[in-house]
């Protein structure tokens, strides 16, 4: 008799506890919520996570300097287009400027990290943005290059040539 | 209990299928209830398996010999250690397990995303609830129910294979099934983002932890099985190419390779098609692990013809879950272009995807292996043996260009590397490695593919070294830390890559171990009591063991035991003792088995066989003529440091498994700490 009734309990039990929600109406939410990752915070923390690798690549003698800062502004581009994305979608864009150091911090990295890595950035695009663009390549090169990372020709001397070519 | 756990499975099995329907179902037309009530299935299975496996363990507690399962793998004398695992001991019980573990998986894959990546739930629900309900069919409908009855109960039950009455086969199977249903969840998510056409690179990001949960499992079983077959096939092995022990090695590798390959979708947008196959494969080789270690199929293909039922079910599950990834692969192509191109063969990415292809190489080249033999017998009705020396012929040169992988990987940076820039890292860890070959070379080391191994290994292990230094030292420079501190933060704040590297530093070890065994020594001596035997190992140590003779106790559930005692000296000094043995277990007279006697040191281990007694029946009973006995006594060269790499693989995969400050899991713990659970919303 026990038995009879403990196993028409557990069956009862599970199909009432499975057939709740549809019993009573409860809904599942099965839209991304605001709070969670999405392509543009994966996209944003790969070019910050490449970012920072491609820095310690360096320091350690991976990667050559020339090489190193046509990597870094590749990578500080795309996490600025992740940004300006981020910022276009209403999550970021306070100020309504791509603002580095204020963008919202991706969720996948650590606080910390972020911080750095967006500090980092922040030195990249300052660096990029007072820098020159090669009028032969069209690269965006950090302040104070000499020779354009991307063609590798004297940008000094095309400053000469063409007049002023500083840009921001 | 045991009627309840009968009634249990057979309850899951409905509520499994409803809940995969409710999920797709749920998922394709946007409707909520059935989304919760999908994921309300999954914890209902988990439960309702709970008292299935509960039952079946008081089946064996309780000496319940009526059921076919109790009484094939259990007898009354048999420690109470070993009836609980008996739930994995045979096939039935160990298909219970697979669908107990997958949907404990599956469960904690549904309360860790109830908050968040919402919209791949309602599929990945469905794919995990669709394995479960084929498991349950299988168990159902294959002829291996766990609770089929005798017509009548015998007296006691014919008892646990003897070789399984040992604490790593507790510990090995379920380790193993840890790893095969933990990769059922990144598969599902996989198929989620195929079906939901969200396939950007969230669902590698969602199941990066559980894609190193299942690889550290696997590895973690793989171990555990060698140091089983170590210590109690009493050969002095540990890896046999034994069918069964490939099964486990074949997801492992897809695994292994899976994990590098997603670091190029995540990095550079690309081998997202790869992924997808890669992910697939990997899960169907679980389940063909699982089928061929439990169907019978290995040890005859008659066995196989005799259960039809479980291998049609099996073959036609297998076939069904490739075609449909295939087609949805082949669907979703367009969405899954590649975001980027391969700049320069001198690249990490390029040096990961010869790691895949070497993998995969492996992969296919032990399928090809285990398939071969079941094939030609189906065809010819002949069986053709594929042993180990075709495995090791094919495997070692794989095997050692993936060590070398292991040293080229970490010092080619991303994208594109210089040639100068590889020379100079490169230097330290080649001269490091010649050194290494030299030395050995010039101390009488001639064995040619161990001498590789080591200089290979040597090789990776510098590399690794310099990668720490060098980190630390960035680390330090970049942040203004102390060397210490900047070692602790280098390694905590990445601690996918650092941890990777330590879980390299355990292969290596773990390589290194391999090449060891080609110095192994072994000497076979029939001994009378008082009389010794010697051995000398590769590095030189004198050992001496005086035979003192034999004494009979009895342990549980055994019938006789016959243990062997020596005295062992190392270079003239004492060094202990050590025992060896044979027994007859309870229903298992006729076979009786041997237990080894083994001394570990670091370098090299003391390895004792009692190979035979002249007169066993009068050894059992104490006759003191009755002494004589022959033994084998090996060195074996290294073996521990397939123990210790195992450990620090484990050290490594923790690390790397270890959640951030931050990140998505535990940002989405945080949210959770409303309390309502803001996934649900009263339908308006």
């Amino acid at each position: 008799m026990g038995l009879i009734v403990g196993v028409t309990l557990v069956s009862a039990g599970a199909i009432l506890f499975v057939m709740l929600p549809v019993l009573r109406g409860d809904w599942a939410l099965i839209e991304r919520s605001d709070d969670e990752i999405t392509d543009v915070d994966a996209r944003k923390a790969a070019a910050l996570r490449g970012l920072r690798d491609a820095e310690y690549d360096y320091r350690s003698g991976k990667l050559d300097q020339a090489d190193y800062q046509i990597l870094k502004s590749d990578l500080a581009r795309q996490a600025l287009e992740a940004m300006q994305e981020e910022g276009a979608a209403g999550n970021a864009a306070n100020d309504g400027a791509p603002a580095v150091a204020g963008a919202k911090p991706p969720k996948s990295a650590a606080p910390d990290l972020v911080e750095s890595l967006e500090a980092e950035i922040a030195r990249v695009r300052k660096g990029i943005g007072q820098g020159r663009t090669c009028a032969g390549c069209g690269h965006l090169n950090v302040k104070k290059s000499r020779f354009c990372t991307g063609c590798g020709v004297s940008l000094e001397r095309m400053a000469t040539s063409a007049g002023n070519p500083e840009s921001s | 209990m045991i009627l309840l756990g009968e009634l249990a499975l057979w309850i899951a099995l409905p509520i499994g299928i409803w809940g995969a329907v409710a999920g797709f179902v749920g998922g394709r037309k946007g409707r909520g209830d059935l989304v919760l009530s999908a994921e309300y299935s999954v914890y209902a299975v988990f439960f309702l398996l709970i008292l299935t496996s509960a039952g079946i363990i008081t089946a064996f507690l309780t000496d319940q010999f009526q059921y076919w399962y109790v009484a094939n793998y259990s007898n009354r004398e048999l420690p109470t250690f070993y009836k609980v695992s008996g739930l994995w001991a045979g096939q039935r019980g160990s298909l219970v397990l697979w669908a107990l573990l997958l949907s404990l998986f599956s469960s904690a894959a549904v309360f860790t995303n109830r908050t968040k990546n919402r919209e791949f739930v309602p599929y990945m629900v469905g794919v995990l609830l669709t394995v479960s309900s084929f498991f349950l069919v299988v168990l159902l409908f294959a002829d291996v129910n766990p609770f089929e009855r005798l017509p009548f109960a015998p007296a006691d039950g014919r008892g646990l294979n003897p070789q399984l009455q040992n604490y790593w086969m507790t510990i090995h199977p379920p380790t193993l099934y840890l790893g095969f249903t933990a990769f059922t969840v990144p598969f599902a998510f996989a198929m989620s983002a195929l079906l939901s056409g969200k396939l950007d690179a969230r669902w590698i990001v969602i199941t990066r932890r559980w894609i190193l949960l299942s690889w550290f499992f696997l590895a973690n079983g793989i171990i555990f099985g060698m140091r089983w077959a170590y210590e109690m096939l009493g050969w002095g092995g540990f890896w046999f190419w034994d069918p069964v022990e490939n099964a486990s090695l074949l997801p492992w590798l897809t695994a292994t390779a899976f994990l590098h390959s997603i670091q190029i979708q995540e990095n550079r947008g690309m081998l997202k098609v790869w992924n997808m196959g890669l992910v697939t494969l990997t899960f169907l080789l679980t389940i063909f692990a699982t089928f061929l270690t439990r169907s019978g199929l290995i040890e005859s293909v008659h066995t196989f013809a005799e259960n039809t039922t479980i291998a049609f079910i099996f073959l036609a599950f297998m076939g069904i879950m490739a075609g449909i990834s295939v087609l949805l692969i082949a669907w979703r192509y367009p969405l899954m272009k590649s975001e980027n191109q391969i700049q320069s063969f001198l690249s990490r990415e390029s040096a990961f995807l010869f790691n895949n292809l070497i993998l995969l190489g492996a992969t296919f080249t032990i399928l090809w292996g285990v398939l071969f033999p079941l094939i030609t017998e189906g065809i010819t009705g002949q069986a053709m043996t594929v042993g180990p020396p075709f495995f090791e012929r094919v495997n070692l040169p794989i095997g050692l260009a993936l060590l070398a992988l292991m040293g080229i990987g970490p010092v080619i940076a991303w994208r594109k590397a210089s040639r100068r820039n590889l020379i100079k890292n490169f230097t330290t860890p080649v001269a490091v490695g010649a050194v290494v070959v030299a030395g050995l070379y010039l101390r009488g080391v001639h064995h040619g593919m161990a001498l590789v191994t080591f200089g290979l290994s040597a090789f990776v292990m510098t590399v690794i070294i310099v990668e720490f230094v060098k980190g630390t030292k960035a680390r330090a420079s970049i942040e203004g830390e102390g060397h210490l501190l900047a070692f602790f933060h280098l390694v905590s704040r990445n601690r996918r890559r650092w941890g990777g590297y330590i879980v390299h530093v355990g292969v290596v070890m773990v390589f290194t171990a391999f090449a060891g065994a080609a110095f192994d020594r072994e000497v076979v001596q029939t001994l009378d009591p008082g009389e010794t035997i010697s051995i000398e190992s590769p590095f030189g140590h004198e050992y001496t063991l005086t035979y003192q003779g034999l004494s009979s106790p009895r342990g549980q559930n055994m019938v006789r035991q016959a243990v062997a005692l020596m005295t062992v000296e190392k270079d003239g000094r004492p060094f202990g003792s050590l025992t060896a043995e044979k027994r007859l277990y309870r229903m298992w007279e006729q076979s009786p088995l041997t237990i080894v006697g083994i001394r570990q040191t670091l370098m090299e281990d003391l390895y004792l066989i009692l190979e035979n007694v002249n007169d066993l029946g009068g050894a059992f009973e104490n006759e003191a003529q009755a002494q004589r006995a022959t033994f084998e006594v090996q060195v074996n060269v290294m073996v521990e440091w397939i123990w210790y790499g195992g450990f620090i693989v484990t050290l490594g995969s923790i690390i790397g498994l270890w959640p951030s400050r931050g990140s998505p899991t535990t940002t989405a713990s945080r949210s959770q700490t409303g309390g309502k659970r803001p996934a649900l919303a009263a339908r308006s």
